[in-house]
């Protein structure tokens, strides 16, 4: 098959405003010493670059791949995680937002929520694996001020069995959420309005860490078109070994 | 088919222009497509119609004449250059063939273009500045922005124009491509990011 020039998430950013991309295999972007990562570059333009400045909180590199490539681990302590700017999300009131992300835990089942990427409490925006079931979940929004409840989808994949592409939407306007994983185990729901603040890679907001590694995150500030997404899975399985449906 | 020695034997230049004057050549009689020149004395040729800017050839019937349009049945060889049949070679050793269209020409094929390998030019770089391309530029830039964030300004363009850009650099620091308007053309190039661009007639898009 033809292969473009430009890598299919920024040529997707030509219908959608793409405002964080993260790959651990372009280790030009990652800044680190000793295997520590302090700057996970944003490869998006817009340097939303996910930063730890701590150093006991700071993910490995160089340790784990997945499909032979370089991916950053946050199971050191149980505290690792990479903040990035709340902007990339924006408020979900009205507004639209797509999530790809690629993982995959190293326990079956954590002793609590694990989060490969998320918000604070409060404002909860979570791609996580699920307490005692190990599975692929995402969990948008509060019930305090918006009047609906908490939006909980659950895939019913298992986090650490296989590497995983997973991918949530939001439409604000509908308040209807969708979690896709490998493009075959989708789910959808309504509720959850949302601003979500303190987003982090690797974390729910600097709590429930995730115990496991993370290949790549890819956030658009709107809805991408349906050929996009399978553009987009089909990117994201070829690239790290992944199959999609 | 004859042999080149045979070939070259009585092979000699009829040099005709409209001033006239004799001289004498030879074409080997009930040969078809055969091509004289000739080279030294001579500059009128008897017996035969002249015309201007011509040469002396035969036709498919053996006929000589001199023709404005001429047929040739072997090969042609102009310095390391030969016409052989559909192929053009050169004949020295490792000659590249060089087309070099005059003024505002261009090289133009109006069929496929089938290569084994095709390498556009390419231009490394560390930017100090606005890199503003031209279209006659490399198709390929390699481009570090060398501790600022630099500005890539595309040409106002031609359909089909390409051009590969990636960020060498090894800092933080981007490249902000733009049309010839100053638009910004997609999200800016991180370091270690390849983008493609090509001008759909209308405006530049990512490819």
């Amino acid at each position: 098959m033809l292969k473009p020039f430009t890598p299919v998430p920024l040529l997707v950013a030509q219908e959608t405003t793409m405002s964080l991309w993260v790959s651990g295999d372009n280790a030009s972007t990652i800044v680190s010493s000793a295997g520590n990562v302090s700057a996970w570059r944003d490869q998006s333009g817009f340097k939303n670059n996910g930063t730890q400045a701590t150093g006991s909180k700071q993910p490995d590199t160089g340790s784990t791949t997945i499909a032979g490539k370089n991916v950053i681990d946050f199971t050191r302590l149980n505290s690792d995680s990479l903040s990035v700017p709340d902007s990339i999300i924006g408020s979900l009131v009205n507004d639209s937002l797509t999530v790809f992300i690629v993982g995959q835990s190293s326990v079956a089942s954590p002793p609590a929520l694990a989060a490969f990427f998320g918000s604070s409490t409060s404002t909860r925006f979570y791609i996580y694996q699920q307490v005692t079931t190990g599975t692929i979940r995402t969990a948008l929004g509060s019930t305090a001020g918006s009047g609906l409840p908490p939006l909980v989808l659950d895939s019913g994949v298992s986090a650490s069995a296989a590497p995983f592409v997973a991918m949530v939407t939001y439409v604000g306007s509908t308040d209807t959420g969708t979690l896709n994983v490998n493009n075959s185990a989708i789910v959808t729901g309504t509720g959850g309005v949302s601003t979500p603040a303190d987003v982090t890679i690797g974390s729910a907001g600097n709590a429930s860490f995730v115990q496991g590694s993370v290949a790549e995150v890819i956030v658009y500030q709107g809805l991408v078109s349906a050929s996009n997404q399978l553009s987009l899975f089909r990117y994201l399985g070829e690239k790290w070994g992944v199959t999609i449906s | 088919m004859i042999a080149a020695s045979e070939f070259l034997k009585w092979l000699e230049v009829f040099n005709v222009n409209s001033g006239g004057g004799a001289a004498s050549g030879v074409v080997s009689p009930g040969t078809i497509n055969e091509m004289a020149f000739y080279a030294a004395s001579g500059d009128t040729v008897s017996g035969l119609a002249t015309a201007n800017n011509g040469l002396l050839s035969t036709n498919g019937s053996g006929v000589p004449a001199i023709n404005n349009t001429v047929d040739l049945v072997g090969q042609f060889n102009v310095d390391n250059l030969r016409f052989d049949g559909n192929t053009i070679s050169s004949t020295d050793t490792n000659g590249d063939i060089n087309l070099t269209p005059n003024g505002t020409g261009g090289t133009v094929s109006t069929k496929t273009i089938a290569s084994k390998r095709f390498i556009p030019d390419s231009n490394v770089q560390s930017l100090s500045a606005t890199k503003t391309l031209v279209a006659t530029d490399e198709q390929y830039q390699f481009l570090a922005p060398n501790g600022a964030d630099r500005t890539v300004a595309l040409p106002a363009a031609a359909t089909g124009m390409l051009f590969i850009v990636k960020n060498t650099g090894g800092s933080g620091n981007v490249l902000n491509v733009q049309d010839a308007s100053a638009a910004a053309v997609g999200n800016p190039i991180s370091n270690g990011i390849v983008a493609g661009y090509m001008y759909n007639g209308t405006a530049w898009e990512s490819v």
